[in-house]
C-alpha cells in the first residue's frame, strides 16, 4: 500500500503535515506537501486514510 | 452575448439581497441556508447584478477554475469585460496577488511564498506568544479586557508588521484603517475616514520602500524590493499593492476569527471546559471555528467564458459572488452544519479559499489563534462578555467581523 500527493491539486493547506508529521512534509518553498517514501506499513495507514480524508484539495491518494 | 440583456434577466432566477447590508449581516445564515436549499446560484440586481453562489460544490468549482473565473481586477475593460476584482463593490484599487491570475499571479506568488514558508512561520511562534503574553499582561491585574480592541486587534497587526520588517509600535495606524474601510460602507463619511487613514498607510509603505532601495537591511521588506522573478524586481507600485494585500491579509481576518471564537465560547460555557480541559483538541476545534465563521465571508470572480454552473448559464462578463460563509454550512458537506462541533473530522472548509488562492498566510493565521486562545482560557477562564456593549461590524460584505468586546473577568498576576 501506498500513499502520494497529487501535485496538480495540492494547494499548501498544510493540514496533512498537522495531522501525520511522520508521513507528510512541507516544502520550505512554497509549503506544499511531500512525501518521502510512500510506502505504507501497517500502523501509519490510519494516519494516511486521516490525511487523506482531511485534505481541502483532496489531493492525498492511496493506491492499495 | 448571444441573448438580449431582457431575455437573459427573465431567465435568471432573481433575489433581492444585499450581501453589504445590514439586513443581511443580521440574518446571514437563514438568509444563504434558504439559497442554498431552493436556489444555489441566484441573480441578484444589486450593484450592478451578481450571482451569488451559496452551496460547497459550485464554490469549490470556481475557485479552482482559474480560466473561466478570474480574480483580475483591472482599471481598464478589457476586450469588453470589466474584471472587478475579488470584491463586490471593487475595491477602489487592485489588491496584488489575490486579484491577479496566473501567469502574473504566479510572480507575485514567487516573490510572498518564502516570507510565509514552515520554517518562517515555526521561527514567528516565540513572538506571536510574546506579544499575545504582553497584550494580556497590559488588562490581567485590571479584570477587565476589550477583546478586540486589547487582544484580537493588537496581536496580528503587530505579527505582521513584525514579519515585513516595520515598527512593531505602529501597530494601531495600520489597524484601524485596515478595519474600517472593511466594515463601513463606500459613500459614508465612515468609509472616507478609512480611506484617509489608508493613504497615510500608503505613504509610509511607500517612504519604507523608497528606504530599502536605498540603504537594504536584513528584513522582509528589503527581501520583497530585491527579489527577482522572472528576470526582474517589483515596481513601487507593485510593491505597495502587494504589501497592502500582506497587511489587509495579516490584519482583519485573524482578528474577526479570534473575536468570534471567544464570543462563542462565552455561550458555549461546555466547549469553553472542554478545550482548558483538553487543549490537544485545540487544531480541531479551530477547523471548526474557521469553518463556523468563516472570517473573510465571499470572494467574487468574474466570468471570462460563458459557463454552466448549478444549472444556470453564466455569461463572460458576469460577476458571481462565492459566498465562503454558506459553502461552510452546506449540509451536503458537512452533517449537522449549524452544530458547532470542536472534533468535527472531516472539515474540509473554504474559510482559507480553495484552488491556487488559497491564503497564503493559513499556516500563520492557525498558530497565531491558538496561542492567543490558550492565553484567554488560561489566564482569563471565567471571563464574561458584557453583551450590551459588544458592537459587531454593521456589514459583513467582506469580513465577519467585530468593532468591541468588552469582558470582566477575576483579575490575576503579570506574567512579566
Amino acid at each position: 500500500m501506498n500513499v502520494r500527493i497529487d501535485e496538480t491539486r495540492c494547494q499548501g493547506h498544510g493540514l496533512c503535515n498537522f495531522a501525520a508529521p511522520e508521513l507528510f512534509r512541507l516544502r520550505d518553498e512554497d509549503g506544499h506537501a511531500e512525501v518521502e517514501d510512500g510506502t505504507l506499513t501497517p500502523e501509519l495507514e490510519d494516519a494516511a486514510r486521516r490525511a487523506a480524508l482531511g485534505c481541502p484539495e483532496q489531493a492525498i491518494i492511496i493506491e492499495e | 452575448m448571444a441573448n438580449s440583456p431582457d431575455h437573459d434577466l427573465q431567465r435568471r432566477p432573481l433575489v433581492d439581497i444585499d450581501h453589504t447590508s445590514p439586513e443581511y449581516a443580521d440574518n446571514v445564515q437563514a438568509i444563504t441556508r434558504d439559497l442554498r436549499t431552493r436556489c444555489p446560484v441566484a441573480f441578484s440586481e444589486q450593484h450592478g447584478g451578481y450571482w451569488l453562489i451559496t452551496d460547497h460544490d459550485n464554490c469549490a468549482r470556481a475557485l479552482r477554475d482559474d480560466a473561466v473565473f478570474s480574480s483580475l481586477h483591472a482599471a481598464e475593460e478589457i476586450d469588453g469585460v470589466r474584471y472587478g476584482g475579488v470584491n463586490i463593490p471593487e475595491a477602489p484599487y487592485q489588491n496584488a496577488l489575490i486579484e491577479m491570475d496566473p501567469p502574473e499571479w504566479n510572480v507575485f506568488r514567487r516573490v510572498l511564498n518564502p516570507v510565509f514558508s514552515p520554517p518562517r512561520v515555526e521561527a514567528l511562534r516565540p513572538h506571536v506568544a510574546e506579544f499575545a503574553t504582553q497584550c494580556v499582561d497590559n488588562v490581567i491585574e485590571t479584570g477587565t479586557i476589550d477583546f478586540v480592541l486589547d487582544l484580537a486587534n493588537p496581536v496580528p497587526a503587530m505579527v505582521t508588521l513584525l514579519i515585513l520588517g516595520l515598527p512593531v509600535e505602529d501597530w494601531a495606524k495600520y489597524a484601524e484603517p485596515t478595519h474600517e474601510v472593511v466594515y463601513t460602507r463606500p459613500g459614508t463619511l465612515e468609509f472616507d475616514k478609512a480611506v484617509a487613514g489608508q493613504q497615510w498607510m500608503f505613504q509610509t509603505l511607500y517612504q519604507e520602500i523608497v528606504d530599502r532601495r536605498a540603504s537594504p537591511r536584513d528584513d522582509v521588506l528589503t527581501e520583497l524590493v530585491t527579489t527577482e522573478v522572472d528576470g526582474r524586481t517589483l515596481t513601487d507600485e507593485e510593491l505597495l499593492s502587494m504589501l497592502n494585500t500582506v497587511i489587509n491579509g495579516g490584519v482583519d481576518t485573524t482578528t474577526s476569527l479570534l473575536a468570534n471564537a471567544i464570543e462563542h465560547l462565552d455561550r458555549d460555557r461546555e466547549t469553553r471546559r472542554l478545550l482548558i480541559d483538553a487543549p490537544e483538541l485545540v487544531p480541531s476545534a479551530t477547523e471548526e471555528f474557521l469553518r463556523y465563521f468563516s472570517p473573510v465571508q465571499a470572494f467574487s470572480r468574474t466570468v471570462i467564458q460563458d459557463t454552466e454552473l448549478g444549472g444556470q448559464r453564466l455569461e463572460r462578463g458576469d460577476r458571481v459572488l462565492l459566498c465562503f460563509a454558506s459553502a461552510n454550512r452546506d449540509e451536503a458537506q458537512f452533517p449537522d452544519p449549524d452544530s458547532f462541533v470542536p472534533d468535527r473530522f472531516p472539515n474540509r472548509h473554504m474559510a482559507f479559499g480553495l484552488g491556487k488562492h488559497r491564503c497564503i498566510g493559513s499556516t500563520l493565521a492557525r498558530h497565531q489563534f491558538a496561542i492567543v486562545l490558550d492565553q484567554v482560557l488560561a489566564r482569563m477562564p471565567d471571563y464574561e462578555i458584557d453583551r450590551e456593549r459588544t458592537e459587531r461590524y454593521p456589514s459583513i460584505g467582506i469580513v465577519n467581523g467585530y468593532i468591541r468586546m468588552p469582558a470582566g473577568f477575576t483579575p490575576g498576576p503579570r506574567s512579566q
